[in-house]
């Protein structure tokens, strides 16, 4: 799609739709979106917006590595994977039901269930089984095949 | 009639159909009729039913892919759309498959292999026994997020719908020859008996083959008509019989005396004339005796016209008791007979055949009250060629030869004065 819709948009495009396959333990009126300072393609993903299950999504910028705690976030999308996110994902989140989705992770091993995989304007995912299982979240077993075929086929 | 310039026209009647023929076509037609009539419908409503699964078909296979490329297409992503159309459009009847996203962008198609063969074709039985291309929403999170487009193969229809020609053919060939031979079968109990009433009444008609009957029938119908017509030809047969009996009775009496029995003159003078050419042609003798009772007129005047009857059968039957079997005897008339002696050795033993005649009448006859009386004759005997060379000389000869022995004495013979030799050829 060489006149296609810009990297953000695309960004936002596959994060608001994960969204919405996902299936927290506690249902809830509002999914609140935590975006990483880290990440480079997240202008779009700051507007928020409506799912098609008819959430609404907030959005709000955290600073994984400054905020000690991050309370009240049910999802998180963080840019680079290094070392002290990981460290930070692997004490704060594991085992707690927030859905965490990485810019850039290619091996998708640093603790969050969906990474991105952005090639021009067109983003595909991988997903970490371990992670999602861990995690409580449900995630639509349609998009888990998803993230495995891309997994199996880079 | 024969108006000029007008010939009756030259070209020959059309020639008529023979029952055998007439009755086997229709039964041809109408065991074709009817299994046309079955196959097409047949065919027609299994199409129907057919084409009705293949719509349903066609609709479960669009859910399926809808389904399956749900997630896909909300992630736009093309290449797993793709894969996910071919391997559930691959193995099904389906010719091509498109997924729309929620903007009517086209996202991903398929196309079965090998479509490109009999484009036309195909899409005239597309059009034809298809109710279209199906189309099913895409759905997630009750939210339309595309369009799945479905187009099925029409190509196990039109295997179906060929091997329903097939079939009917089939039966049709089936149903030619089966009919042929139940009709074969059964037209030979129709038909064998007309064609015997036919050939029977032929031989009837032409050779007057009285004779022939006709066969018992299988058909009750025409077992009757064969009864009946035998009935028929029994009476024919016997009114035939009595026809030729009276015939020939006629013919007796025209050749024959009613009261003797013995040929009569003109019967008589044809046996003889024939006699006289055979004995020319094999050069030999042959006799006429003529006879005549001497006493004949005093008898009936005596006993009467009964008695007159009954000595002139007794007359009768001594002349033929005399004689070998291939002698003629005949009565002239009143009571004059003659006798023709044929294939004689010598003209003597026409003398001995006289004697014997004159013998046998010396024993009295007896008459029906009782009494009996004598009948003598007298005997003129004239052969052939020695007295005359012709029937009627030679009888003429003899019965001068029978006026001489009556008036010499009565009860004898004399023999014809020898012709004077006249053209000796």
């Amino acid at each position: 799609m060489p006149a296609g819709p810009s990297r953000p948009e695309a960004v936002a495009r596959v994060v608001m739709s994960l969204l919405s396959y996902a299936r927290w333990p506690e249902e809830r009126e509002t999914v609140k979106l935590c975006v990483d300072t880290g990440a480079r393609y997240a202008a779009k993903l700051m507007e928020g917006g409506t799912l098609s299950t008819g959430r609404l999504v907030e959005s709000r910028r955290v600073d994984m590595l400054a905020d000690a705690l991050i309370p009240g976030c049910d999802a998180l999308y963080i840019g680079v994977m290094d070392e002290a996110r990981r460290r930070k994902l692997t004490s704060a989140f594991v085992g707690k039901p927030v859905l965490v989705i990485a810019e850039e992770d290619f091996e998708c091993e640093g603790g969050s269930m969906f990474c991105l995989s952005i090639r021009d304007s067109q983003v595909s995912f991988r997903i970490n089984l371990d992670a999602i299982a861990r995690s409580g979240i449900h995630v639509h077993p349609g998009v888990l095949q998803l993230g495995r075929r891309k997994a199996a086929a880079p | 009639m024969n108006l000029p310039g007008r010939r009756p026209s030259s070209a020959p009647p059309p020639p008529r159909p023979t029952l055998y023929g007439a009755l086997r076509r229709i039964h041809l037609s109408v065991a074709l009729i009817a299994v046309l009539m079955a196959g097409i419908s047949l065919t027609l409503l299994g199409m129907t039913a057919l084409r009705a699964y293949a719509d349903h078909n066609l609709r479960l296979v669009a859910r399926s892919i809808a389904y399956t490329v749900e997630a896909p297409v909300v992630f736009g992503d093309q290449a797993a759309a793709a894969d996910a159309l071919s391997v559930i459009a691959s193995t099904e009847d389906v010719a091509t498959v498109a997924v729309y996203d929620g903007d009517r962008q086209l996202l991903a198609t398929w196309r079965r292999p090998g479509q490109d063969r009999f484009p036309a074709l195909r899409q005239i039985a597309g059009e034809l026994l298809t109710s279209g291309p199906a189309e099913q929403p895409i759905i997630h999170e009750s939210q339309q997020v595309g369009t799945v487009r479905v187009v099925g193969d029409p190509i196990a229809l039109l295997h179906f719908l060929l091997q329903g020609t097939l079939g009917l053919i089939a039966c049709l060939l089936v149903t030619a020859v089966g009919a042929h031979y139940m009709s074969s079968r059964m037209l030979g109990d129709i038909i064998d008996p007309l064609r015997n009433l036919m050939r029977v009444a032929h031989a009837v008609r032409s050779e007057r083959a009285f004779g022939q009957r006709m066969p018992p029938a299988r058909i009750e119908e025409l077992n009757a008509l064969s009864e009946d017509f035998n009935v028929l030809l029994d009476e024919l047969e016997a009114w035939q019989k009595q026809l030729q009996r009276e015939n020939r009775s006629l013919a007796h009496r025209a050749t024959h005396d009613g009261l003797t029995g013995l040929l009569n003159r003109a019967a008589f003078a044809e046996a003889l004339d024939q006699a006289l050419r055979t004995a020319a042609a094999r050069n030999q003798y042959a006799a006429v005796l003529y006879l005549d009772s001497d006493d004949f007129k005093g008898i009936n005047d005596r006993h009467g016209h009964a008695a007159g009857d009954v000595v002139l059968v007794g007359i009768a039957e001594r002349i033929r008791g005399c004689l070998r079997e291939s002698d003629t005897v005949g009565r002239l008339g009143g009571d004059e007979f003659a006798v023709l002696i044929e294939a004689l050795r010598q003209p003597e033993d026409a003398i001995r055949a006289a004697e014997g005649i004159l013998d046998a009448m010396n024993v009295p006859i007896d008459l029906p009250d009782g009494n009996s009386v004598m009948a003598p004759l007298s005997i003129g005997l004239a052969v052939f060629p020695v007295h005359a060379r012709n029937g009627a000389a030679l009888l003429h000869a003899a019965d001068a030869a029978m006026y001489g022995a009556k008036r010499d004495s009565g009860a004898t013979w004399h023999a014809a004065e020898t012709a004077p030799p006249q053209r000796q050829a």
